[in-house]
């Protein structure tokens, strides 16, 4: 591809963002009413406002914990399932269970942990069962996914397990794997933050939010909203990154 | 003899229109003035938007018997919503003239612009920390958790906290020397609480607004008791009776265009707290009626309705009050901050 191709091809995302915040801008200014819809520049102010306040990072910092440890703990669950599941009938238990966990409604899930656990625990609890399924899923289709013929050859040649695990198994499922965790990790922030406007978790991004809609501080509302946008956005960046540098292993 | 039967025939009349007379039992329905109606313009209909709850019962005169004003009837509609909808309103619901909402709420609103008239304020607190336990007094929750919903409710138990120099903070785990507060979304969350610590022989207190209070002590949490009555705490440190809790906002441009409506509208309402006592048997049948669902499967007793404390301020008698009561709840509401209480916002 040349070289303003590439570079073309890369600004796609921010002419994406912009076309999104002229959207909310012409949105704003028909509407005319800060307290329904700010303006991007409105809620900019906002958010600066919100950056001097100790609260708002302790609050982000712990919706940040109990998004990355929910996440961790998903991810150790579903790779293990995903391992369990060579043995075809564990595979078709996990498979059943999973399919039942994933029919559950969410917002079940959300008030019933509300009801179980205390509001400092229910959120977390809520993405890790809500994203388990999900991954899950992933982790079985990256599996399937490597070449049954290198496995064969795996097995004639008598290649170690080490080998297997870090030359074969780990760059065919690399991809799909860091794809799904990507996606699965910012509807884990997003289930968190639900989660804890309904709980209203001390310190959280979610009571903020709740904090801010029953005040009528719409600015703040959206000005919270697009620090999570942004958090998102950029964790699955991140996320991406790391699995193209892991494909690129030996 | 002519002169007797005369001054006796008048000395009958006398004393029948005496007899006849209502005292101080308010016209129920009619508001007659000096000025004929036809020549005043009023509005054919009016519409309601308010939460449900005891901003329904800040207008059961008017959903039982009406508006008439001068034999006119004047059409009226209430559309109930969610609490958290109210602050929006005016901005979402062009057909909103009118609406019940937290005094709080109304003053924020026209700090942001809002063109809307304070027309009465009309309740003046319902609040009550609801318990099982051996409290019973705002002191004696010091090492115990307090269980509220966020918004006016929390703000107002922080503030009579800190006036009684009462530590407290925010948690979910009691701790020694302190109040804990424990935030939820709903009461709803909270009363099957009060019921379990009953069960288990344990305590649980929890702020509740009438009539859940009736509702959690007649029917979920038997034992629970009036632990403190806030209305009586706000008393004792302001000297006011109450908080103007709720009010009458009207939309700028209704309030300007039936000047003569809202002034005899709030005429009419002086008498909805005198009317929720006297026909106490059948509220329920009212609000359910007017599609309530908070209201309804409750007995409005006369300590229920007492508790409600429905009464009424014009906009001009409540700004003195409104000032302070926003004064008293700024340092718990960085919201309320660069709020002003303006006398322009209040009808006079």
């Amino acid at each position: 591809m040349s070289g303003v191709k590439r570079v073309c091809s890369a600004l796609i995302p921010v002419w994406v963002g912009l076309g999104l915040v002229l959207l909310w801008l012409v949105a704003a200014l028909l509407i005319g009413e800060e307290l329904i819809l700010p303006t991007p520049m409105q809620t900019v102010e906002e958010c600066f406002a919100l950056f001097g306040q100790a609260s708002f990072w302790a609050a982000l910092g712990k919706t940040l914990l109990r998004g990355v440890l929910a996440f961790v703990c998903s991810l150790f669950l579903a790779l293990l399932f995903a391992l369990l599941s060579m043995i075809p009938t564990v595979g078709k238990i996990a498979g059943t269970v999973f399919s039942v966990l994933r029919s559950i409604p969410t917002m079940s899930v959300i008030l019933l942990l509300l009801i179980w656990l205390r509001p400092s625990l229910a959120p977390a609890a809520v993405a890790a069962i809500v994203i388990l399924p999900t991954l899950y899923s992933v982790f079985i289709g990256a599996m399937q996914g490597v070449d049954r013929g290198l496995i064969e050859l795996c097995d004639v040649y008598k290649v170690p397990w080490k080998e297997r695990i870090v030359r074969v198994w780990l760059p065919a499922m690399a991809q799909p794997l860091f794809e799904g965790t990507a996606s699965g990790f910012s509807l884990n922030l997003k289930l968190i933050i639900a989660a804890e406007a309904l709980a209203q978790t001390k310190e959280s991004l979610g009571a903020m939010m709740k904090n801010a809609q029953i005040w009528l501080e719409t600015g703040q509302l959206m000005a919270i909203t697009l620090v999570a946008v942004v958090v998102g956005v950029l964790s699955e960046t991140l996320i991406r990154f790391v699995g193209k540098q892991v494909k690129k292993w030996p | 003899m002519k002169k007797v039967i005369s001054c006796a025939l008048g000395f009958l009349c006398a004393l029948t229109m005496f007899g006849c007379s209502n005292g101080d039992a308010p016209k129920k329905t009619d508001i007659a003035t000096t000025a004929p109606l036809e020549s005043i313009e009023m509005p054919e209909s009016v519409h309601f938007y308010l939460p449900d709850g005891t901003p329904m019962m800040a207008i059961s005169s008017l959903l039982g018997e009406g508006i008439v004003m001068d034999g006119k009837e004047i059409g009226m509609k209430a559309t109930l919503l969610n609490p958290a909808e109210i602050g929006t309103a005016f901005t979402t619901y062009g057909d909103c003239d009118l609406a019940i909402m937290p005094t709080v709420t109304a003053i924020q609103l026209m700090n942001k612009g809002q063109d809307l008239s304070y027309v009465s304020a009309n309740v003046f607190g319902n609040l009550y920390v609801v318990g099982v336990g051996e409290a019973e007094s705002l002191s004696d929750l010091t090492g115990k958790v307090v269980y509220t919903t966020a918004g006016t409710t929390i703000a107002l138990l922080q503030y009579e906290l800190q006036a009684n120099n009462i530590a407290y903070e925010m948690g979910q785990e009691a701790k020694d020397g302190v109040v804990t507060i424990w935030s939820m979304s709903n009461a709803s969350d909270y009363m099957p609480l009060l019921k379990q610590a009953q069960n288990k022989g344990g305590e649980a207190y929890g702020v509740f607004g009438e009539p859940a209070v009736t509702k959690c002590m007649t029917t979920v949490a038997t034992e629970a008791k009036i632990v403190v009555d806030m209305q009586k705490e706000y008393e004792k440190l302001t000297g006011d009776e109450g908080y103007p809790q709720a009010c009458l906002v009207a939309r700028g441009t209704f309030a300007r265009e039936y000047p003569e409506f809202i002034r005899r509208l709030v005429e009419l309402m002086k008498g909805n707290g005198e009317y929720t006592r006297t026909h106490a048997d059948s509220l329920k049948a009212l609000y359910e009626k007017a599609g309530s669902t908070s209201l309804v499967g409750i007995d409005y007793t006369e300590e229920t309705i007492a508790r409600c404390n429905l009464s009424q301020l014009t906009g001009k008698e409540a700004y003195e009050a409104v000032k302070t009561y926003i004064d008293r709840l700024r340092p718990s509401v960085k919201a309320l901050e660069n709020v002003e209480v303006k006398e322009s916002f209040f009808l006079q």
